[in-house]
Parts: structure tokens; C-alpha cells; sequence
């Protein structure tokens, strides 16, 4: 190719180039026009469902991410909570399985509550039961034993300060057994008696003392009235049968 | 591992709630009561291989109030042997009675409580746990 065809042919696009500019320039124009005719036209305006519709997408969309993150939340606080519950069943399993005291009071103690009282039962009791003397080895002050006995049942003692104020011992074969104190608008909570799980129910100047012996062969029963709960809880704690 | 946290909550609240549903359902259903002169009643039966049945209640009198207390060896639902006695503090009736076999028996103890002014105030029962022999 020569020189005068390589400027011809450079010319040539220039003009192209030119032509083009133009050309787009006419086009921007126009169309710059037409936008302003729409904006200016209410029949070109965007319908007012299509718009709504529109919105609505937007929102359902904001929605449902909001909706990701909570679900995101609320699984892992889910799984947090499985943790601990397995954790807690963990730990009932090996407790279960070592003691044969949690064995036994889970198995087999059955505390029924009642709107107005409270049964207390063993589901089952092959052990007989003990046919020993109850002793008191600590008593409140003024308290001194009244009367004693023995029944189809098993033993029971009366201690008495006065006559608004006694204490009434009762040893209860476990077998075919159910003792029923009254709890009816009574304070009633669980506390520990030489290790083991009793329920002291207190209603107004009276307090009952209920739990199972370690072997499930009986229950044993204390009622006092005119003395502390401290003091029941340690008369309890001294306690011989 | 959200699908296992939840399919791990739902079996835990399985096990706990059967492992409740069988400690509720090992006792037998028991009436409600009213206890103002007594602060408790108690119920018991054992009967031994050859047919004994030791029959035993127990009521814990409130000062004030005096019990009469009956107890009733029940076969099969109809009573068979009653055994009463009356006092205050510590009230116990009972006794042994042979029984035949092939029926269910329960000991049910009744105590009728009277104020200081001889008025019935009230007359809660108790059944032992029932006895098949």
C-alpha cells in the first residue's frame, strides 16, 4: 500500500468517525426529548398495581432475609439448648448408675401431689421392715416422751411439751403403704436428712417431716408442733430406728 | 448440625416426658381429701404367701379433734373384715385376716373426725396400694 492510499484509507475512518459522533449526538438528542415527553404524558406513567406489585417483591424479599437471620438465631439458641439438656441427661445417666441411692429414690419413690394433700409411696417394696425401737437421740427443749406404740403398720412415739405442743414419731412399713399428709395451703420443700431427699411441709404452727429410708423398707413421719424447723430438721437428723 | 440440634432437642423432651408419664402412672389414682383435724392418714397391706393379709391405718390427730377410725380389707372391691378404734394424737386400727387367692385386695382407712364439740368435721379415706393374690 502506498502512501496516498494509507492517508485516504486514515481519512476515510476519520470521516466515519465524525459521521458517527453525529449521528449519536442526533440520537441523544432524541431520545433525551422522548424522556421528557414521557415524563410529561400520564398514560406513559407506571400503573399503580404494577407498582404495588413491584413493592410488594421488594418487601417479601426483605422479608425473607429477615426471616434467615431469625431462623439462624433461634437454631442456634436450639442448639444450645440441646447441648445443655444432653449435658444434664449425661450426667442423671451417670448419676443413675453410680448411686444406687438416686437408682432406688428415682425407681422407686412416688410422691403423688394433691390439691390438698400429698401421697407418698414406694412403687415397690420387697424389704421388710425394721422391727427396732425408734429412738430420739436429740430432743427441743421441754419435749419428753408421753406414749409409744405398735401397730400393723409399724411404730410410732408421742413427745409432748404441752398440750398445743408435741411431737409425734411414726415408722411406717414401706410395703403396700400410702401415707397421705396434709399439704393443702401448705409450704412445702424438699431438704436432706442424712443424705436423703425429704419433703417438709409447713403449715401454720405445724410441721411434718416425710421421707423414705435408704433401703425402701419404710417411711418415717415426724409432726411437731411449737418447735422450729431447724430444730425438726435436727431431731430428724438424730433420729434412731 | 441445625436439623441434628433440633431432632436432639425433640428426643430429649420424648424421654422426659415418658420417663415422667411412667412415674405418674405407677400409682393408682387416689381421691381427693380434706384434712382439718387430722395431719395425716395412711393406708397399709401386705399379705404373705400362705394367704395373710395385715391390714393396717393410721391417722395423726390434730389437738382438739377426736378420730374414729375404721379400717375396711376390701376383695375385689366389697368389704370383707373391718377393724375401728376412737382416740386422739396417734389413732391406729388393724389387724390379720386370711384371704383366698385369685383376687385383688385393698385396705381402705376411714377417719371420721369430730371438734371439741363432738361435730363430725369431716371423713377422709386412704386405699394401701391394691394387693393381687
Amino acid at each position: 500500500m502506498t502512501r496516498q492510499e494509507q492517508l485516504r484509507e486514515r481519512y476515510e475512518d476519520a470521516l466515519f468517525a465524525l459521521m458517527m459522533d453525529q449521528v449519536a449526538i442526533s440520537e441523544g438528542k432524541k431520545a433525551l426529548e422522548e424522556n421528557e415527553r414521557l415524563k410529561n404524558d400520564p398514560s406513559a406513567e407506571v400503573p399503580e398495581a404494577v407498582s404495588m406489585r413491584c413493592q410488594r417483591m421488594i418487601r417479601q424479599h426483605f422479608a425473607t432475609n429477615t426471616a434467615r437471620k431469625a431462623g439462624k438465631f433461634t437454631a442456634k439458641i436450639f442448639g444450645k439448648i440441646a447441648m445443655a439438656a444432653g449435658i444434664a441427661a449425661m450426667l442423671f445417666t451417670s448419676a443413675f448408675a453410680v448411686s444406687e441411692t438416686v437408682r432406688i429414690n428415682t425407681l422407686n419413690l412416688v410422691v403423688e401431689v394433691f390439691e390438698e394433700n400429698t401421697d407418698f409411696y414406694f412403687a415397690k417394696s420387697s424389704t421388710s421392715a425394721d422391727d427396732s425401737q425408734i429412738t430420739a437421740g436429740w430432743l427441743p427443749s421441754g419435749y419428753v416422751l408421753e406414749d409409744q406404740g405398735k401397730d400393723e403398720l409399724g411404730r410410732w412415739c408421742i413427745f409432748r411439751k404441752s398440750e398445743n405442743e408435741y411431737i409425734y414419731v411414726m415408722y411406717t412399713s414401706g410395703n403396700g403403704s400410702v401415707l397421705s399428709a396434709d399439704t393443702e395451703s401448705a409450704e412445702t420443700e424438699g431438704v436432706q436428712i442424712n443424705g436423703i431427699q425429704a419433703t417438709l411441709i409447713k403449715k401454720d404452727s405445724e410441721l411434718q417431716l416425710a421421707w423414705g429410708t435408704k433401703d425402701q423398707a419404710a417411711f418415717i413421719q415426724i409432726i411437731g408442733t411449737g418447735i422450729t424447723g431447724e430444730d425438726l430438721i435436727h431431731m430428724a437428723n438424730k433420729l434412731k430406728f | 448440625m441445625r436439623k441434628k440440634s433440633i431432632r436432639a432437642t425433640v428426643f430429649m423432651l420424648l424421654l422426659v416426658s415418658l420417663f415422667s408419664a411412667n412415674l405418674v402412672s405407677a400409682g393408682a389414682t387416689q381421691i381427693g381429701l380434706m384434712y382439718t383435724g387430722v395431719s395425716s392418714l395412711t393406708s397399709g397391706l401386705t399379705i404373705s404367701t400362705s394367704g395373710a393379709a395385715t391390714c393396717g391405718g393410721r391417722a395423726s390427730v390434730r389437738s382438739g379433734y377426736t378420730v374414729d377410725l375404721t379400717v375396711e380389707l376390701k376383695q375385689d372391691g366389697s368389704t370383707i373384715k373391718t377393724w375401728t378404734s376412737s382416740g386422739t394424737s396417734i389413732v391406729s386400727a388393724g389387724g390379720t385376716y386370711y384371704v383366698a387367692s385369685g383376687h385383688s385386695y385393698v385396705v381402705t382407712t376411714t377417719a371420721a373426725v369430730y371438734d371439741s364439740n363432738d361435730h363430725l368435721v369431716e371423713n377422709p379415706d386412704k386405699d394401701s396400694l391394691v394387693t393381687y393374690y
